[in-house]
């Protein structure tokens, strides 16, 4: 087989097209036709050497091949905006919550001391499997819906500027304040779920952990009182949850939303008033030198109920001002902006 | 400025142009490698593995029609604007004047 045969077959194994053997012949066509415009300005009979040349400025046959699909991409550039946000979403939230559950899985099963650092590396093996298997199977599902014919129009019918119904009126008003970082929305999320899931449901592990005779023991030092609180934090943590779904699916603060964020935050600091004056969050357990440890445990608890309060409030005096501004049309000093994240 | 990314404003410039120029000399019928060589002695050059694949789009979106004939004992695919071609070139012809005269008024 010469050396043009042998192009064009390899050519032909990169076409995936109806049309290969149609391009097959083009291509022997033209090389055809440059070998002879070749051959009459040398002068000289065409030799293996310039076919061999003549091939080698046609180029490899990967790369003419790919030249007939210009569409190869894998998700093209309508599709690639959604892939990546919902990436961004899925991922974090998944690496959060397997991390969650698998330190979970590991703390209740009591493990030896030279457990927890196979334990951990296994953790830590399965999160990533994890995280790999959700990346293909995202990709693959935007691949096909790629591919699909129709899917991507109806998708992406509302982008394209031929929809005559879109109207830039519409649009909804947005200002730099009113937009949010999703991974720290994302973050916040997880870690009221986390929250919800530790004092629902193991509350036992807040508590000092220790190791005696090779054997980790944990003692819960939540108190009663702690928990006659719990209905009312669990409404606080559900409502800063269903906000959060709501703001990422509205994709900016409004109104509505700052006015909710304000009523959870007022019933936060209520919460924390009460919880400042009522008897003490942890208690300590039996068996342990009571004195300077439970001062010392009630302490931390009560201060860090008073940073959470104060901040708290700093943060919804700034949404007042940020509610004020907006309807009167001006914007929040970049100073106080990093405030107003509730 | 790279070299790299100096060529590839220019490859941009000229994918707009390349069009043009392939529908303008296909108002009589040609095959592939004649038209290279046209457009190479007008002063525009354009490597096989830009035109071919360009030639099959305008063919598909139903600018150009195509046949196989065999010349000197050689089979050649000729390629001729279609009626819609027809109806198009004179209307690109138009905008292209356009663009031109508002460019040379920008760049002058």
């Amino acid at each position: 087989m010469n050396f043009i045969d042998r192009y064009i077959t390899a050519v032909g194994k990169h076409l995936f097209t109806r049309k290969r053997s149609d391009i097959q012949n083009e291509i022997r066509s033209t090389l055809e036709d440059m070998l002879e415009d070749r051959s009459r300005k040398e002068g000289r009979e065409p030799d293996e050497e310039m076919i061999v040349s003549l091939i080698k400025e046609f180029g490899r046959p990967e790369k003419v091949a790919a030249a007939y699909s210009p569409d190869n991409h894998l998700i093209g550039d309508q599709f690639y905006p959604i892939y990546l946000l919902i990436l961004k979403i899925v991922l974090p939230v998944l690496a959060v919550v397997l991390l969650i559950t698998s330190l979970f899985g590991l703390l209740v099963s009591n493990p030896q001391p030279d457990e927890i650092l196979v334990g951990v590396g296994k953790m830590f093996l399965e999160m990533l499997g994890a995280v790999i298997s959700a990346v293909g199977a995202i990709t693959i599902t935007f691949a096909i819906l790629e591919r699909i014919p129709g899917i991507k129009s109806e998708f992406t019918k509302e982008w394209n500027n031929e929809d005559k119904d879109w109207n830039p009126r519409h649009l909804p008003e947005a200002r730099e304040a009113e937009r949010f970082s999703i991974s720290n929305l994302v973050f916040d999320m997880v870690f009221t779920i986390a929250l919800l899931v530790i004092f629902n449901f193991v509350p036992e592990i807040v508590g000092i952990t220790s190791l005696s005779d090779g054997v980790w023991t944990t003692i819960p030092l939540l108190s009663d009182a702690f928990f006659t609180y719990l209905p009312f934090l669990n409404i606080l943590w559900g409502l800063s949850i269903l906000l959060d779904v709501a703001l990422l699916s509205r994709g900016q603060w409004e109104t509505w939303s700052r006015l909710t964020s304000l009523l959870a935050r007022c019933m936060a600091i209520a919460m924390a008033g009460v919880m400042l004056g009522g008897p003490s969050l942890v208690n300590v357990p039996i068996g342990m030198d009571v004195g300077s440890l439970n001062n010392l445990l009630e302490v931390i608890s009560r201060q860090a109920v008073v940073v959470i309060l104060l901040l708290t409030i700093l943060s919804n005096l700034v949404t007042v001002l940020r509610l004020i501004m907006r309807l009167t049309g001006r914007n929040l000093p970049p100073a106080l902006v990093k405030f107003a994240h509730p | 400025m790279t070299n790299e990314s100096y060529e590839n404003f220019i490859l941009e410039l000229r994918r707009g142009v390349i069009v043009l120029a392939v529908l303008s000399r296909l108002e009589q019928e040609q095959y592939g490698y004649s038209l290279i060589n046209g457009l190479k002695e007008a002063g525009l050059e354009i490597d096989q593995g830009t035109l071919y694949p360009l030639l099959r789009r305008l063919e598909s979106q139903g600018l150009l029609q195509s046949n196989w004939r065999i010349e000197a004992d050689r089979p050649r695919r000729y390629y001729v604007l279609s009626e819609e071609g027809r109806q198009l070139l004179p209307r690109l012809k138009e905008e292209w004047t356009g663009i031109v005269s508002i460019m040379n008024r920008m760049l002058a």
